[in-house]
């Protein structure tokens, strides 16, 4: 799949692309297999992300059907999808993820942590499929809710509540927390000793995405 | 052989070479790659200078001013953003002031982060470089219509990234440089346009510009650096790559919450990357990577005291598999 495409793909869900993209996209899904598939990914990790809590099974009348009806039955199509502008922080929320996903800056996700340490090519394997998702990850729970960590529950720690604590995707808070943390980075190499000529640039150039 | 002496040789090698298909600038001429790294060295610290650049992080295209010089002893530095919201960063020796404007995404991912003077600086030393790297002098050319001389650092491994860097002949300025992957992409771009060296820097130039509603934040050294030493943290990373050692560690709170984060800051004298360790936020998290240029940021959970659950976040420019080894080990002792 061509960058391009990725963001095309992308725009189209998140509700921002116009009306020749959109027929662009739909008609390259109605095509490739492979393409429809992240569609549905897309779709999915949106409404996971959204809080619609629950991932469906493809239905008769699927978000692709939905869309194109749409196309043919009003002059905007993508006003159906709420397609307000969005700044590149408040990407950081809703379908915003998917967005990130086909752009590149969220590059994977999952539980790594099982692959031994000498094991690199498990490491490679185990953790973060580009543009695919883990069939750990797959098989996640329906509906998403914040684990307990209350004193009796941290009191039985087991690898039960190991990955109790964690979610399947990445929410807008763990995202701003990554983020966070590059702008930090980018705090120390500013004070780094000595200071190089670069040091200060990422601070000043530094994007939030 | 010595990796030490054995990248000597071959430097000077690759200097010889250079120099015999090279017309380079007689300044340029007899200096090895050690040398050449102290000349840039010295150049970031005592020139004088005023350029605009451009900075490619992989995403985004940023252009910037710097200005550059000594006053009193003291290093002062301004860097402008001359894109976008109006955006300044100012040096004074160990004092960094970020001026900003109300809305600037910056304010509010500050906001998030811990704050206060750093513990410690973070340490750069350009001595062993040569044990991770290859350094290999690869001829000349010109950038900000400047002779310069082209320095690549190949790293000897795969866990870090390679540099390309662009020395001016006659100062020893960076006035280009490469961030580049395994397969030889190029990550980042740093490259003057234009750039006076040496000239007088009227003070005013160092200053910043003064608008309404300008929000600063500093960052700061304490004054007393001493409170915290590398081998302290009981958090360590029990695998880092080879050449990589703690360069500062810092224990600091978030704004909101007071929750304690540990930073552990480690170097190659290069390359740099920093592990923020934190307890499990009450409402859970994700493992996932995302990526800003080159900088990546890996999430990883682990035990710490009493098997309570952490949230380790590894940031740097690292490759991702490194990054996530690192993350994968750490652990409290």
């Amino acid at each position: 799949m061509s960058s391009q495409l990725k963001e095309s793909l992308s725009a189209a869900i998140d509700g921002e692309a116009d009306q020749f993209e959109l027929r662009r996209v739909l008609d390259e899904v109605g095509r490739d297999p492979q393409l429809r598939a992240s569609w549905q990914r897309y779709h999915a990790i949106g409404a996971l992300i959204r809080g619609d809590g629950r991932v469906r099974p493809p239905t008769a009348v699927s978000p692709l059907d939905r869309l194109r009806a749409g196309i043919d039955g009003s002059a905007s199509a993508t006003e159906a999808l709420a397609s307000s502008h969005r700044s590149r922080v408040g990407r950081l929320a809703g379908a915003g993820v998917a967005a990130m996903v086909a752009l590149g800056i969220v590059i994977g996700f999952g539980d790594f942590s099982t692959a031994p340490l000498e094991d690199e090519r498990a490491i490679a394997e185990a953790s973060l499929p580009i543009m695919g998702i883990p069939a750990s990850v797959r098989r996640a729970p329906d509906v998403i809710e914040a684990p307990d960590l209350s004193a009796p529950a941290l009191a039985a720690a087991d690898a039960a509540r190991r990955t109790a604590d964690l979610r399947p995707f990445p929410t807008e808070s763990d995202m701003v927390r990554s983020q966070a943390y590059m702008l930090m980075h980018a705090h120390h190499m500013a004070l780094s000793r000595p200071p190089g000529p670069t040091s200060l640039v990422k601070v000043a150039a530094f994007e939030s995405r | 052989m010595t990796p030490a002496m054995r990248s000597i040789v071959v430097g000077a090698l690759a200097l010889s070479i250079a120099a015999a298909e090279v017309s380079a600038a007689p300044a340029a001429a007899g200096r090895t790659t050690d040398e050449w790294l102290e000349f840039m060295n010295r150049a970031f610290v005592e020139r004088n200078y005023d350029g605009v650049f451009s900075y490619f992080d992989g995403a985004d295209l940023s252009t910037l001013r710097v200005v550059h010089s000594i006053v009193d002893g003291v290093q002062r530095e301004r860097l402008i953003h001359l894109n976008g919201a109006p955006r300044e960063i100012i040096r004074r020796g160990d004092d960094v002031t970020c001026v900003l404007q109300p809305g600037d995404e910056m304010l509010a991912l500050e906001a998030s982060i811990p704050s206060g003077p750093f513990a410690r600086a973070f340490a750069r030393s350009l001595e062993g470089v040569t044990e991770h790297y290859e350094l290999i002098l690869q001829g000349a050319d010109r950038i900000a219509n400047r002779t310069t001389t082209v320095l690549e650092l190949s790293p000897r491994d795969h866990d870090r990234y390679g540099y390309r860097l662009w020395l001016d002949d006659d100062t020893g300025l960076l006035l280009r440089s490469e961030l580049i992957d395994m397969a030889g992409a190029r990550l980042e771009i740093f490259q003057f346009a234009h750039v006076a060296i040496d000239e007088p820097i009227a003070a005013a130039n160092l200053e910043p510009d003064s608008r309404d509603g300008t929000v600063t934040n500093h960052l700061t050294l304490a004054p007393s650096q001493a409170t915290t030493s590398p081998g302290t943290s009981r958090w360590h990373a029990a695998w880092v790559p080879k050449g990589f050692a703690m360069a500062a560690w810092d224990l600091r709170r978030t704004p909101a919450t007071r929750a304690p984060v540990n930073t552990l800051m480690y170097s190659d004298g290069l390359a740099a990357f920093t592990v923020f360790i934190e307890d499990m936020p009450e409402a859970g998290a994700a493992t996932f990577v995302s990526r800003s240029g080159a900088t990546v940021a890996v999430t990883h959970m682990t035990s710490g005291p009493d098997e309570r659950p952490f949230l380790v976040t590894v940031v740097g420019e690292l490759p991702v598999d490194t990054a996530q080894r690192v993350a994968r080990s750490i652990a409290f002792q």
